[in-house]
C-alpha cells in the first residue's frame, strides 16, 4: 500500500507562565492509504495535540516546534496559513468530539454540510446542495430531504454526529481524523457511528485517524495502534500483533482498566496515580513513576521505541525478545 | 447558498421560531403594539398634532381637556396633547438614538477587547470598568453642561455614558465564540476568517446584543426625562416628559391633567419597553426550545 501521511518526530510545545507544556515531544508515524490507525492514551497524553498541529489548529500559545508531516509529497508543517487552509476539509477533515456543540446552532445542517464543498470551490451552490442531500441519505438521516433545513437543535446527538460526519465527507477527503468521535454519545449510537464510520471508508477508500481513549474501541476498529503516554509513543503495532501481545506495562495497564464481561470480578485493576506533569516530566521513562515493574534503569534512561518484532514497536526497557521480563 | 434558501417552505426559520416563542408572551406583544403605534405617531407628529407645542393660547391657560383641547392646557394655555406628542417623539429619538450610539462604540471595543486579548483587552476592559462605576447621571449632567442641550447632545451624552454594559456583553461573547466548539469546527474544514466572523459569530450574537438595546431604550428615555426634569434636558419651549410632569407638579392639586397624562404615557412607554425586552429574551435563546 502507498503512504499517505509520514509524520517524523513532530515535536509541539505550548508556552505557558508555569514554563514549557511538552504535549507533544518527538512522535513519529505513517499511514498508508486505506488505513485506520487507532491513537490511544489518557486525557491529556498528546493525542489530539498531535493531529491538530499537522493541521494548524493549535492555540495561540503552543507552538510546533520541529518535525516534518509529510501528506502526499507535501510538508504540512512547511505551508503557509493559506495553503493549510486549503487542505483543511478538503483533503484531511475533521470529525470533533462533541457533537452537541460542533455545529453552528443558527445555521441550518443543510447549509453547514454545503460550506466546506462551497469554500473549497468545488461544487456550485445548486450541485453544493445536491451533494448535501446526498451525503445526508449516505450517512442515514430519515427524511434527509426535509431534515435538510432543520437547525442542530432538532437533532439528537447520534444525528448530529451524523451529520458532523457528512461535513466531514463532503469533499471526499483523503484523511479523516476522528476526534474521539464517539465519547459524547451513548453507547448504542456508539456502535452505529463507528458502523457508518467503517462503512463510508469501505466506500471512499480513506484513511481514518481515530483518536480515543477506549483502547477496546480503538482494538475494534483500526488496522493499526498508537499507544500515548506523556507525548511520546509507547507502543505502535499492528493491531493483531497487539491484540495477541501488549507490551508496554502501560498497553497492559489500559487494558486492564477496561471491563471484560468474561473476566470474572476483581479483575479491574486501574493504573494507580495520575499522568505527569508535561512542564517537568519524570527523568527517565515517563511512566516509571507508576509502573509495577519499575526497575532501576527505568529512572535513568529513557527507553527508545524499538522494534520488538515486524511491525510492533515498543519503547520499554525490559521488553526483551518480544516478552516483557519483569 | 441562496437556492437552499428560498425552499423554506415547511421549516421553521431561526426567526419565525423565535417569533412563535415571543406571541406566547401576551404582555409583550401588548408592548409591541403600544410601541409600534407610538413610533408611528411620532413619525407624524407635526402633521397629527393639532396645535404646535410652542404656540400659547392666553384666554385658555389651565383649561380642563375638553373637545378643543383634548388632553387640557397648561399654565401658558398650551395644547397638553400636542406637547405630549412632542415630548414622546424627543424621548424615543433619544431612546433609539442612543442605543444606536451604544452599540457602536460597545460593538467596537467589545470586540477589540474580546478578538486581540491580551494587554489590549486588559487595557480596554479597564477603562470599561471606570465608565461601569462612575456614576452614569453626574456623568450626563456633566456632559450636556459641556456640549449644550440640544437633543441630539444629550442623545451622545446617554449613548457615551452607557455602552460599558454592552462592551462587557459583546467581548465576554467574542471570547467565547472565538474559540467556540463550532467555530473550531467550521476552521477545522477550511472555512476563511472573515467568513467564520460573519456567518457564525456576529450572527450568535446578535439575539443578546437585540435584548440590552430593547432593555437600553428605555433606559435612555428615562435619563432623558430624568435630565429634563432637573432642568438640563432639551432647552424649552421644546417639551419633554421629565419637565412637563417637573412643571405639572406644581399644580397637582388643582389641575391633575397637567401631572396624570405625561405621567401616564411616560410610564405606559417604559413599561412597553421593559415588556417587549423580557419577551426578546425569552424569545431569542435559540437554547429555549428543544
Amino acid at each position: 500500500m502507498a503512504e499517505l501521511l509520514k509524520v517524523n518526530n513532530l515535536r509541539t510545545y505550548f508556552y505557558r507562565n508555569e514554563g514549557v507544556v511538552k504535549a507533544v515531544d518527538g512522535i513519529s508515524y505513517k499511514l498508508d492509504y486505506g488505513e485506520t490507525l487507532g491513537i490511544v492514551g489518557e486525557s491529556g497524553s498528546g493525542k489530539t495535540v498531535s493531529v491538530l498541529s499537522l493541521l494548524g489548529l493549535i492555540r495561540r500559545n503552543g507552538r510546533v516546534e520541529g518535525g516534518e508531516a509529510i501528506f502526499d509529497g507535501k510538508d504540512l508543517l512547511k505551508l503557509s496559513k493559506e495553503e493549510l487552509r486549503e487542505i483543511r476539509g478538503k483533503d484531511i477533515s475533521i470529525i470533533f468530539q462533541d457533537p452537541m456543540t460542533s455545529l453552528n446552532p443558527i445555521m441550518r445542517i443543510g447549509i453547514q454540510i454545503m460550506e466546506p464543498l462551497i469554500w473549497h470551490r468545488l461544487l456550485s451552490d445548486k450541485d453544493a446542495r445536491d451533494r448535501a442531500i446526498e451525503l445526508l441519505r449516505v450517512v442515514g438521516i430519515p427524511e434527509y430531504k426535509t431534515r435538510f433545513l432543520d437547525y442542530p437543535f432538532q437533532f439528537s446527538g447520534g444525528m448530529r454526529q451524523r451529520v458532523m460526519i457528512a461535513m466531514a465527507l463532503a469533499c471526499n477527503p483523503k484523511l479523516v481524523i476522528a476526534d474521539e468521535p464517539t465519547t459524547a454519545l451513548d453507547v448504542t449510537i456508539r456502535a452505529q457511528i463507528l458502523n457508518l464510520m467503517h462503512e463510508m471508508k469501505e466506500k471512499l477508500n480513506m484513511s481514518i485517524i481515530f483518536i480515543t481513549h477506549d483502547i477496546t474501541l480503538a482494538m475494534n476498529f483500526c488496522d493499526t495502534i498508537i499507544v500515548m503516554y506523556a507525548g511520546k509513543i509507547v507502543e505502535y503495532s499492528s493491531i493483531e500483533k497487539f491484540i495477541k501481545n501488549p507490551l508496554h506495562p502501560y498497553s497492559q495497564g489500559l487494558l486492564n482498566s477496561t471491563l471484560d464481561i468474561e473476566k470474572k470480578e476483581g479483575s479491574l485493576r486501574p493504573i494507580p496515580g495520575n499522568p505527569p506533569n508535561l512542564i517537568n516530566p519524570p527523568e527517565g521513562c515517563r511512566f516509571h513513576p507508576r509502573c509495577s515493574y519499575v526497575q532501576e534503569i527505568c529512572k535513568e534512561k529513557e527507553p527508545e521505541l524499538r522494534e520488538i518484532e515486524e511491525k510492533h514497536k515498543v519503547a520499554c526497557h525490559l521488553v526483551k525478545g518480544g516478552n516483557l521480563n519483569a | 447558498m441562496e437556492v437552499a434558501l428560498k425552499q423554506q417552505k415547511r421549516r421553521a426559520s431561526y426567526w419565525s421560531a423565535a417569533w412563535g416563542r415571543f406571541k406566547k408572551n401576551k404582555m409583550a406583544v401588548v408592548g409591541l403594539i403600544y410601541i409600534i403605534i407610538i413610533i408611528i405617531v411620532s413619525i407624524f407628529t407635526p402633521w397629527i398634532a393639532p396645535y404646535p407645542y410652542d404656540e400659547p393660547h392666553y384666554a385658555h391657560t389651565f383649561e380642563k381637556p375638553s373637545a378643543k383641547f383634548w388632553w387640557g392646557t397648561d399654565d401658558l394655555g398650551r395644547c397638553m396633547f400636542s406637547r405630549n406628542l412632542y415630548a414622546m417623539r424627543n424621548a424615543l429619538l433619544i431612546g433609539f438614538g442612543s442605543q444606536i450610539v451604544v452599540l457602536i462604540i460597545g460593538v467596537i471595543i467589545g470586540s477589540i477587547a474580546g478578538f486581540r486579548g491580551g494587554r489590549v483587552d486588559t487595557i480596554l476592559m479597564r477603562i470599561t470598568d471606570i465608565m461601569y462605576a462612575f456614576p452614569t447621571f453626574l456623568f450626563n449632567v456633566i456632559l450636556v453642561t459641556v456640549m449644550g442641550r440640544g437633543l441630539f447632545t444629550i442623545l451622545v451624552a446617554v449613548g457615551v455614558t452607557g455602552w460599558a454594559g454592552m462592551a462587557r456583553l459583546v467581548r465576554g461573547m467574542v471570547m467565547y465564540l472565538k474559540h467556540a466548539d463550532f467555530v473550531e469546527a467550521a476552521r477545522a474544514l477550511g472555512s476563511k476568517e472573515g467568513y467564520i466572523i460573519r456567518k457564525y459569530i456576529l450572527p450568535n450574537m446578535l439575539g443578546p446584543i437585540i435584548v440590552s438595546l430593547a432593555f437600553g431604550i428605555p433606559n435612555g428615555i428615562w435619563i432623558e426625562s430624568g435630565l429634563a426634569l432637573i432642568g438640563m434636558g432639551v432647552r424649552p419651549p421644546m417639551p419633554s416628559w421629565g419637565n412637563m410632569i417637573g412643571a405639572g407638579i406644581g399644580y397637582i392639586m388643582a389641575f391633575p391633567h397637567m401631572v396624570i397624562f405625561p405621567v401616564l404615557t411616560f410610564a405606559l412607554t417604559l413599561l412597553a419597553f421593559t415588556y417587549v425586552g423580557d419577551g426578546l429574551r425569552d424569545a431569542l435563546n435559540p437554547r429555549s426550545e428543544v
